[in-house]
Order: C-alpha cells, then structure tokens, then sequence
C-alpha cells in the first residue's frame, strides 16, 4: 500500500521536526513541511498532500485562514489542526471550516497516527448512504409521479459523475440537503414539460409562468423530502433535511456543483424527459 | 424575514474576503426584490435550514467572477470561467454563507447550509421561494457582489 503522504504547516521549526518524526515513526511519508501561508501554499501546489497538519497561530496568517486559502486548491482537503490553543470558539470555527481532526499540542503521537488513520479509512457510513440513494430518488420520483399525475415514470441510463457542469433542459429545481452528509437535488425537464406537469398536477390551466415554476418546485421539493425521509428511516445517523426549493429557468442556463460527486438519471415520464442528478459531499468523521 | 439576519451575511463578507487576498470590502446598498432573481452572470446559490430556511445567492458578473477567482487563487491569471475557477467561485459562496450561519448560531439560531450549487447564463433567472429578498450590494477591491437573503 502506498505511505499516506503528509505537509506539516507550522511557524515553528521546532513544533515542524516533531511533527515529522512522529508521522514518520508512524509510517507516514511527509511530503514538506511550511512555516507561513505562503509556503504552505507553494508546497500544497508541488506535492498535492493526502493530509495537512495545520497549527492554528502562525504570524501574518492564521491557521483558519491557511485552511480557507487551500480549500480554494482542493474543497476536499483533509485537514487536521495540531495547536496549543483549543476553546470552544476555535473548534466551531474548525468543525464548520470541515475540518478532519483537532489535536492539541504538546503532541500526542499516537493520537496524530489514530487520527490519519481515521480519516484516511473508508467512511462506511458514507458508502452505505452513496449504495442506495440513486434507488431512493428513482423510487421517490416514480412515486410521486404515479400519485400527484397518474403516470408512469420510466428510467433509462443513470450514470455517476464528478464536477458535473451541464446545459439545464430548461427549468431546473434545485433542492439542498444538510444532515450528515450535505447535498443537493437538481430536477431538470423542459418549459413545455413543466408547463403540462404543472397542469396535471393543478388539475386546470396555470395561471401564469409563476405558478408553473411554484408547482414544479413544490413537486421536485415532495420528491427530494420523501427521498430523504426513506433513507433515514433505513439509516437513522444520516439524519437528511432539505432546504427550500429553487427554481432556475433561462435559455441557456448552466449548471455546476463542483465539489459535489453527484449521480444523474434520465427518465422519460408522462411528461417528456426529466433528469435528476443527486450529489451528496463526503463529511469527515466526528472527533471531540 | 427579520432584518438582524442580514448583518451576518454582510460581516462574513468583511471577515472572509481579506483573508482571501482582497484589500477592502464595502457596503453599498441595500434594495428589497421580489422572488424573481436576474441572473447577471453566475450566481451561487446554497440552501439553508434549522430555525431559519431559505436560500442564500450570491451573484457576480463574468468578469468580476475572473477577477475574484484570479486574486482568490493568489494572482492566477483567469482567461475563462473554468473548472478551477468555478470551484473558486463556489467555494468563496460556501465559505460567506458558513462563516454567516456560525454568526448566526452565536446568536442562539440553529442554521444549516447546502452545499453550493452553481448556475451561469445570463438569459437566466432563479425564483426563490418568497415574496420578499433582500439584496445587499457589496463592492470588493471594487468588484462588485450582491448578496440575496432570502429567508422565511
């Protein structure tokens, strides 16, 4: 198996050689070590670390800030900040900023070797929740379609994708997801389709493109929560709530969600095509 | 929507954007829309929910996009919006809207956000679920950001 590869940021030399020897007696490659943002930036570049080891109080920039600036490198950074300095107000800033484990100096080798470990281990959780979503929307979908239109909803190719940048059909809704794993629904299907949906689902003509737009978010907004609610209550930790619907509309709408892994499916309803695309971002693991 | 929510999405503009390589970050205006978003370029748009819910999207022209871009990954140049630059973009709306949500939470109000979800087109327009948004105008080293906070 390939060494985990490691740059330890640290102003101080001192704290830089400890960090290194207990990674290195841990059998982990370090890749560079860094004493400013600068350098932690120019070494990231060069050797694209596995693992950052980040101390919170440098001069000229702090940790936070260091951490902010190479997630603009890699969104999916995996982070573990070694500092003397551990309160309340630090840690939320570092569990919002995603971070992946909190030591506090003086250093604990075991503790940095656990938790590189830890992180570097597959997240069972999330393979599980990455396993069966796709099953989940479909079903979602097909459900609320046969309920709310009397129509049969059939799937053709689904495929997985990552960064995925594509031309809307036209209306996208878009639904967020925060919960353990935070992520997002994208429902795509044509104006005509949205126009025709809208008046099955009303039962008459909609009044307006307003009213079009509300039904269809309302309805991608139904799919996205009856997706979420079936898998919590196959796997109560993943804990997934939904955000309110947006409906994006336009001629030539693109859409991207770069740090997203997403799954995309086309379906062909009573309606024409409509694609979901469902991505969901891999979390860190708790630490305390 | 109670208007002490705005003040977080404008401070976390003030703390995020120095540290991103960026000089000064002014308020300009403050305007009231309706649900009815323009696109003027690219807009990142991230959900939210807990005791608040709602949306919040923030919108850039294609230039000020480069430009943001090009100073948030230190002075790289940025010919197009690729998928680097895009990833940027996004990723400065995720970082706004998590440093305002932990504002927010001091303030004893539960708040969770979406990941970033972003859309460009400008024969485009985004609807958000309310009647009202407030769109705050922010210029950054004279690029300018609008803020739309829309909330229940």
């Amino acid at each position: 198996m390939e060494k985990v590869r490691v740059l330890v940021v640290d102003d101080s030399p001192f704290s830089c050689s400890i960090i290194s020897d207990a990674l290195t007696e841990g059998g982990f490659e370090v890749v560079g070590t860094a004493n400013s943002l600068e350098e932690a930036v120019e070494q990231y570049r060069r050797h694209r670390p596995d693992v950052v080891t980040m101390d919170i109080v440098m001069p000229g920039a702090d940790g936070l800030e260091c951490i902010r600036v190479l997630r603009v490198e890699d969104p999916n950074l995996k982070v573990i900040i070694i500092s003397s300095m551990k309160d309340d107000e630090l840690v939320q800033e570092a569990r919002k900023l995603h971070v992946a484990g909190y030591l506090q100096k003086p250093l604990d080798n075991e503790a940095l070797i656990a938790a590189i470990n830890r992180i570097m281990a597959p997240d069972e959780i999330f393979e599980l929740l990455d396993s069966m979503y796709l099953d989940a929307f479909k079903d979602a979908l097909a459900n609320t379609m046969t309920k709310v239109t009397k129509t049969l909803t059939e799937f053709s190719d689904s495929r997985t994708v990552t960064a995925v940048q594509y031309r809307s059909l036209g209306v996208a809704v878009v639904v967020g997801i925060v919960g353990r794993y935070s992520g997002r629904m994208i429902f795509d299907l044509a104006p005509q389709s949205a126009e025709e949906l809208a008046r099955v689902a009303l039962k008459r003509d909609p009044k307006n493109q307003d009213e079009i737009l509300a039904t269809v978010g309302e309805l991608a907004n139904i799919i996205c929560g009856n997706a979420c609610s079936a898998l919590n209550r196959k796997h109560r930790e993943f804990g997934l709530r939904v955000t309110p619907p947006s409906i994006f509309h336009g001629t030539s709408s693109e859409i991207s969600s770069p740090n997203v892994e997403s799954k995309l499916v086309n379906s062909e309803t009573g309606f024409g095509q409509i694609i979901l695309d469902i991505g969901f971002q891999r979390g860190t693991e708790a630490w305390t | 929507m109670d208007v002490k929510m705005v003040n977080p999405f404008i401070d976390a503009v003030f703390d995020i954007m120095p540290q991103l390589g960026f000089k000064k970050a002014e308020r300009v205006g403050l305007k009231v829309k309706d649900g009815n978003l323009t696109n003027e370029g690219v807009m990142v748009l991230i959900g939210i929910t807990g005791a608040v819910r709602g949306n919040v999207v923030y919108n850039l022209d294609v230039e000020s996009a480069k430009k943001t871009a090009s100073t948030m990954m230190m002075g790289m140049p940025v010919a197009e919006l690729d998928d680097m630059a895009q990833s940027a973009i996004s990723e400065l709306g995720n970082m706004l809207a998590a440093n305002a949500s932990i504002k927010i939470a001091n303030a004893g109000i539960e708040m969770h956000i979406s990941p970033p979800t972003l859309l460009y087109g400008r024969e485009a327009s985004l609807k958000v679920p309310v009647e009202k948004v407030l769109a705050v105008d922010m210029l950054v080293d004279s690029i300018p950001l609008e803020i739309n906070i829309a909330l229940d």
